[in-house]
């Protein structure tokens, strides 16, 4: 692949998922004319913070023209090579300097779309009093920050949002929460492009003796970024093109004979596009569509299939208690055993 | 010996109250969602399994069930 340096020339500005965005490169440079439309590729480095749980990944996005606007699409790796989430791919159509609209949004990797809106709703800002986005830190609404701009070295310079207006009540009631500092920090070149960005804030839940502070962090830097041809531009779209309907089987669980058909679909161009910009997700896409495929033959009515269970061994599992201890059916083996499956609504 | 599996992965918080505010004392499991829909085919809840002394599933109950009903399956998993 050839690619061009991304973004330092101030022309390029308007590839905006990955760097900048729209609103943004309005007040700051020109914006170009709409035909002009190229496509991009960036790599990110993700590092999510929620209390103990650290979760690090790195995500390649694509920026591809798309009807009024463009399309990013990702896919997301862990450095142990699994996807951090239960979806190997992900798209947002970004129509003019609209808010972006997921389309096969993965809510099991939230994070790669908390980064991909925060940096789309940060960038817009002003100086001064205003509201950042909570997305980042896992809060859906808006935060009063106050603005201002920090020059860096070599002309970078930082934009700065910090919480304004003291302690904000993000729940009240018996289980309260409280939000007591909140922070964001856009690293942008000279040229305008985002380098990095962090969002940190802390959060307290409870009161009094009973305050438990729990820290919030999304910290995603630009490891690389560039132009790509029209040829691999076009590869990938074709690749989303070709992916995009059976996804959609796959996500919703239709019916056997629903992913049958997006099997032989698959399996008729699978080989072409293995070799693309987007090969792995196929590949793990045919691995979804073999497990989709055999949950699919089982009988739809859980009664039917549970009929078959009578007089046969009873399936293994290992879940916890409430007290964290790991409990397994084969701990009471030679018991006589009561499952109570219960739930609220 | 009972196990209570939560199938609608309520929070640990919130199954913690229940127990305290009901006092119960079977040993409760959590997050058993995918065990329960996946591995015991569970359409409805509460549903409950037998299983006898050598391991084998004698009954299934899905939905409410009559005390007469839950110890009629009780003595099929004890045999008698």
């Amino acid at each position: 692949m050839r690619s061009t340096l991304w973004a330092e020339n101030s022309n390029l500005n308007f590839l905006v998922p990955l760097t900048l965005l729209v609103a943004f490169s309005t007040t700051v440079v020109a914006l170009p004319p709409q035909e002009e439309s190229p496509s991009a590729k960036a790599v990110w480095k993700v590092e999510r913070v929620r209390g103990e749980e650290v979760l690090e990944y790195e995500v390649t996005i694509y920026q591809v023209p798309a009807p009024g606007g463009h399309r990013w699409v990702w896919r997301a790796v862990s450095p142990d090579g699994s996807y951090p989430g239960g979806f190997p791919i992900g798209s947002l159509l970004v129509q003019g300097s609209s808010r972006p609209r997921p389309e096969l949004f993965d809510p099991l990797s939230p994070g790669v779309m908390e980064m991909l809106l925060s940096v789309h709703a940060a960038t817009g800002k002003e100086n001064g009093l205003g509201w950042a986005d909570g997305t980042p830190v896992g809060l859906r609404r808006q935060i009063p920050v106050e603005r201002s701009e920090v020059a860096e070295p070599d002309g970078n310079f930082s934009q700065i949002g910090s919480l304004a207006g003291g302690d904000v009540q993000v729940r009240g009631g018996s289980r309260s929460l409280t939000m007591t500092e909140f922070s964001e920090t856009l690293l942008m070149s000279a040229g305008g492009a985002l380098k990095s960005a962090n969002w940190l804030a802390t959060l307290v839940r409870g009161e009094d003796e009973n305050a438990r502070t729990e820290k919030r962090q999304l910290k995603v830097e630009r490891l690389e970024a560039g132009l790509i041809e029209e040829e691999e531009s076009k590869e990938v779209q074709d690749s989303y093109e070709f992916l995009a309907p059976v996804v959609r089987v796959l996500r919703k669980g239709m019916s056997l004979a629903a992913v049958e058909l997006a099997e032989t679909m698959f399996n008729k161009s699978r080989k072409d596009y293995e070799k693309g910009p987007l090969g792995e997700v196929v590949k793990e896409v045919a691995v979804l569509l073999k497990t989709s495929k055999r949950i699919a033959s089982q009988p739809l009515d859980p009664d039917v299939r549970a009929r078959k269970m009578i007089g046969q061994p009873a399936p293994a599992f290992t879940l916890e208690d409430i007290d964290g201890k790991e409990v397994s059916l084969e701990d009471y083996r030679g018991k006589t055993l009561m499952l109570a499956f219960w739930g609220y609504s | 010996m009972v196990l209570a599996i939560n199938a609608d992965n309520d929070s640990r918080t919130r199954i913690k109250e229940f127990v305290e505010e009901n006092d119960l004392q079977q040993r409760m499991l959590l997050r058993g969602d995918g065990v329960g829909f996946q591995q015991y085919h569970l359409k409805r809840l509460p549903t409950v399994y037998f299983i006898d002394s050598s391991g084998d599933v004698v009954a299934r109950d899905a939905g409410y069930q009559s005390y007469d009903q839950l110890e009629k399956s009780l003595k099929k998993a004890l045999g008698r």
